[in-house]
This record gives structure tokens, sequence and C-alpha cells, in this order.
């Protein structure tokens, strides 16, 4: 009975943080964003002008005559190749943040619960990942696994995965002593069932907001990457790949990577601004933005 | 006071840290697919001349041995030869590279101090006050901007349009100190206000906390000017805040190096490495990448150093 007391107690906790998640406008902003992008980058074969690995017209041209943000540096549309890196990278981005909680989630329940050895051991492996500056490890696991999309998702993935894992430590070892997990106890739930339907649940909001903070780090080092060449490779666009290629031009089209910038620039400011809010908003504490 | 005894321990938890990082990249490049004789002599070599090489590096070993004479090396400050940069010692390779990059460090970091503390401390005391949004803003968009992006906005700006400084580059200080200057100016602008922009935020923050404790209320209490208050009695406290985000934005900055170098052809650690994982020269990334864990190690330890020093209440065991 305890588990459905509860998840009563937080539907209405949750209708109440979306309503105080929705009022704060730069969060609405950063969602309206992050929206805009999402649709636009899925919808990349509809929107397009111009197919992203064509030949669409003369070298760096400027904007203008049907191009929306003039040509690269081999007359291919920067506009609708733009678009198309977006999925690559959105899709990088979304997947290494699933394989660090897939990863992280579970090690940290074992961590927090169970506690003692497994801690000790789990969490000192954790300790030697952080050892690493994130975008050296990221670089360091590229250069061994070669660069690959796969490859560039784990490697990416296995850098957050020790956040996840303390975070989801932390919020078991607050919970395990409490009251409804006593009594889903006393009522005979197992191990197992104590931690994911009981413990579980309650470690969710922390997580949503370090999702999406670390989807938005996860697409600045994909982008970091492969403007350092290791990672997408061409013909995939990607726009850290664009940043570079651009950056050798700029001189004759300054527009080139500014424009690839920008598109991941506001990625990461639409993720950021989402995960502030819904920081503010799951955060009963704190109450210091106006 | 710090004592030597702490100083000594914490030295000592550097070694299994660093031995952990060394043994991970050992064991990494070794599975790096493609043979590194063939890579050295190319596709064409003959067998016997690959055999000869691997023999030369010790490739004909069992696994374990060949990590017991890395390791060896290592103690003894021997990284290995590199296989390219004219088959130099790795050591010769990177120790020049060194005071490269921490220059870009600490010129970086001052920079971003000297941005947020006022900033920090503005948007503490005013809280909610127009200089408090105006710091919001600039961190939210700080944060969220890509270093190498801010870069190449940097270099449109003031090398392609006003032609002040040099798109890229390195000249030594002591060919040309003023060269030298201008060379550093925009690599420690792009370090220094991505750094600020997370600085800002933490640091008012912990003012705030700060802010709103007993002793500060005494302070205004027994009729200090707001001045000393401020910058007496709240900043000194704030600082531990400051120096936990320092500690923990430093790892983020030495990262970050790698790309900032990259763009601006700045010849450090981080440009090294990524030269070197080009050209596939494996002992050098290895070598590198310990350095640049030791950097990142010791920087840390640093940081533990002072907070004992701003905090008598803190100790370690």
């Amino acid at each position: 009975m305890s588990d459905v007391v509860w998840t009563g107690a937080a539907t209405a906790n949750w209708r109440r943080r979306l309503r105080r998640f929705l009022r704060d406008y730069v969060t609405v902003l950063g969602l309206v964003l992050f929206g805009a992008l999402l649709i636009v980058t899925t919808l990349a074969p509809v929107i397009a002008p111009f197919p992203y690995d064509r030949f669409a017209g003369p070298p760096l041209r400027p904007p203008g005559e049907g191009f929306l943000l003039g040509t690269d540096e081999v007359g291919r549309d920067l506009f609708s190749r733009i678009l198309y890196a977006g999925r690559i990278s959105l899709g990088v981005g979304f997947g290494a943040t699933a394989v660090a909680v897939g990863v992280g989630l579970p090690l940290g329940l074992v961590s927090g619960y169970f506690g003692g050895r497994y801690d000790s051991v789990i969490m000192r492996g954790m300790d030697g990942l952080l050892a690493f500056p994130a975008l050296l490890l990221a670089l360091t696991t590229v250069a061994v696994l070669g660069p690959s999309v796969r490859n560039i998702i784990m490697a990416i993935g296995l850098v957050s995965v020790p956040i996840f894992s303390r975070l989801v430590r932390a919020s078991v070892l607050a919970f395990k002593q409490r009251d409804f997990v006593e009594a889903a106890r006393a009522m005979g739930a197992g191990d197992l069932r104590v931690l994911t339907v009981t413990i579980l649940p309650n470690c969710l909001p922390p997580l949503t907001v370090q999702f999406t903070l670390t989807f938005a780090t996860a697409v600045l080092t994909e982008a970091g990457l492969s403007f350092l060449g290791l990672g997408i490779r061409p013909p995939t666009p990607s726009w850290g790949m664009m940043l570079n290629t651009g950056r050798n031009v700029m001189a004759l089209a300054p527009l080139y990577p500014v424009m690839a910038g920008a598109a991941v620039f506001l990625t990461v400011l639409s993720l950021n601004l989402i995960g502030d809010g819904l920081r503010d908003a799951l955060d009963p504490h704190q109450f210091t933005r106006t | 006071m710090v004592s030597a005894r702490y100083i000594f321990r914490r030295l000592l938890q550097v070694i299994p840290v660093l031995l952990v990082v060394g043994t991970v990249v050992f064991f990494a490049f070794r599975v790096v697919p493609g043979d590194p004789a063939q890579l050295a002599l190319g596709v064409d070599a003959t067998p016997e001349a690959l055999a000869a090489l691997r023999h030369e590096f010790g490739l004909d070993r069992p696994l374990v041995v060949q990590y017991a004479i890395w390791l060896g090396g290592v103690l003894r400050g021997d990284l290995g030869v590199s296989r390219l940069e004219g088959h130099r010692r790795v050591v010769d390779v990177l120790r020049p590279k060194i005071p490269v990059t921490l220059q870009l460090v600490v010129f970086g970091m001052t920079f971003a101090l000297a941005l947020a503390v006022p900033l920090g401390i503005a948007a503490a005391v005013k809280a909610s006050g127009r200089i408090d949004q105006l710091a919001r803003i600039v961190a939210l968009l700080g944060f969220s901007t890509p270093s190498y992006w801010l870069a190449i906005l940097l270099m449109l700006l003031f090398s392609l349009k006003l032609r002040w400084l040099p798109a890229g580059g390195y000249v030594s200080p002591v060919e040309h100190l003023g060269q030298h200057l201008r060379f550093l100016v925009l690599p420690v602008i792009t370090v220094g206000l991505i750094q600020a922009a997370s600085l800002v935020r933490f640091l008012r923050a912990g003012m705030l906390e700060v802010l709103n404790l007993d002793y500060i209320r005494t302070a205004r209490a027994k009729g200090l000017a707001e001045r000393t208050v401020i910058y007496g009695h709240a900043l000194k406290n704030s600082l531990i805040s400051l120096i936990t985000v320092l500690g923990t934005n430093i790892g983020a900055l030495v990262g970050g190096l790698v790309v900032t170098e990259q763009i601006f052809a700045w010849p450090g650690l981080g440009w090294q490495m990524v030269t070197s994982i080009m050209t596939r020269d494996y002992q050098v990334v290895q070598g590198a990448v310990l350095y640049i864990a030791l950097m990142f190690v010791t920087i840390n330890l640093l940081v533990d150093i002072c907070y004992v020093l701003l905090d008598p209440r803190i100790h370690y065991e």
C-alpha cells in the first residue's frame, strides 16, 4: 500500500512542480527553442531545400540566390547541411546520455542500497574515471576505439557515467532509511522490488535535471571531437566538422563557421535553460530565483 | 596550519591515481586496431623488416613483460621514443610544451577571476537587482558557448575585421616578448570568458549564503562600513566556495585547452596530443595523457591545500 500512497502524493507534487516549471519564462524559452530545433532537424528531409551531400551551386557563395546561408567550400547548401548535421549531433547527444544513465543508474542503485564492499569498489572506480578531464577521456577513448558514431556515443557516455551513479547513490542513501521503504520491506517486498518500485521513482526528479545538463555537455563534446577531426567522419555532416572546415575559409565566408557554431550554441543553451528550470521547479529548498 | 604531514600524505595519494591512468592508457593503446610496426613502415614493408621493428619496439614479447618494461621506464622518467618527431625521446618532445600550456591555464584563470569576482559580488550584494539579472544572463550564455565558437568569433572580430591581433600562432617570450603577448591575448580571453561564466554563478551563491550569516549582521550592527563588511568579512569566507568551483572547473579547463590550443595553433600539450593522435604516434599520446593527468592532479592538490590555508576549521586526517 505504501507504494500507492506515495505515488499519489508524488502526482500532486508533479502537478505543482510542472506549474512552477512553466511559470518561468526563461524555461519556456528553452523548451520552445529546443522543440523548434528538434522539429526542424527531424523534418530535415522535408525542410532542407537541397540534398546535404550534393553540389548545389558555386562554392562559398554568400547568402542569397536560393541559398539561405550560402554554400560551403565545395558548393553544398549550408542551411541544408546544418539541418542534417543537427540530426547527428542531437542523436549522439541523446545516445551518449542514455548510455550514461543506463550504466550509471544501476551502479548507483547497487552502490547506495547494498553499500559496503559494493559501494567502495564502484565508487573508487567512479573516482578513477573522474580523475580524467572529460574531453581528454573521450578523446583517448575515440583514439583507441576509432571514430565511428557508435564509438563516439560510447566514449561520451562513459565520461558521464560517474555523475549519474553518484547522483543516484546519493538519492538512494537519502531514501533507504525512510518509513515508506521500511513499510514496503515489512510487507515482504524483496530487495529488487524495493529498489525498482519503491526507491527508484524517487530518484528520478534529480535525474531529469542531470539528464538535460549532460545532454547539453554531450552535444558540446561531440562537436568538440568532430571539430578536432576525431569525431563524426565525412561525408556525414556534423556541426563540429563544419566549424573546423568553416574556420579555414572564414576570411572568405565568415558566416560559415559562425552559423555552424550558432547551431551548437542554441542547442546547448536551450538544454541548459530547461535543466535550470527543472532544477528550480524540483528543488523545494531553492527560492532564490525571481 | 597546513602540516607537512598532510601535504606528504596527499602527495602519496597522487601516485595510485597516476598509476591507474598510466595503466589504463598503456593497455588501451595496446588494443588499438593496427600494428604499430606496420604503421611505422607502411603497407609495402617486408615481413623481415616488420619483424625486426617489432623486436626493436619489444612488441614480440608478452604483454605483461611489455607493461613491466614500460612501467619501469616511466618510473625512471623515460616515456619511450617518438615514432615521428625525429625519433626524439617523448620526454624531450613534451617537456617544452608544459610551460606553454600552463601559461594559458594561469593567465586564463586570472582573467576569469578578474571578471567573475567583482561581478559575482555585485550580483550577490544586490540580489535580484539589475546587475544580478545581467550576471545571470552572462553566466547562462557563457555556460552554453562552445569555446571553439567563441574563439572563431573573436578571431573574426579582432583579427580579420579590426586587424588588431593575430588569429593564431605562437612566439616564444624569450624571442620577442611584445609579440608573445599579442599572440597570448585571444586564447586567454577565450579560456577566461568561459571560465568566468561558471565562476560568477557559484561566487554569487556562496556570497549570498555568507551575507545571511549572523556574523555579518553583527558586523553591520556594530556600525562597520558596508565596504568593510563585504570585502573584509564576507568575501573572505565565500572564497571557500570559489576555491571548490575552481577545483572542479580545472578539469573542464584542462580538457577544453585541447580544443583552444588547436584553434589558435598554440603549441602546448593539448595541441601536441591531437597532432600525435592524427599521426598515430601513440608513444607521444600516452606521454601527453600522463602529463595532462599529472597537471590535473597537481592542481587539485593545490586546491586542497588552499582549503586548509583559508579555513582553519577544515582538518584532514
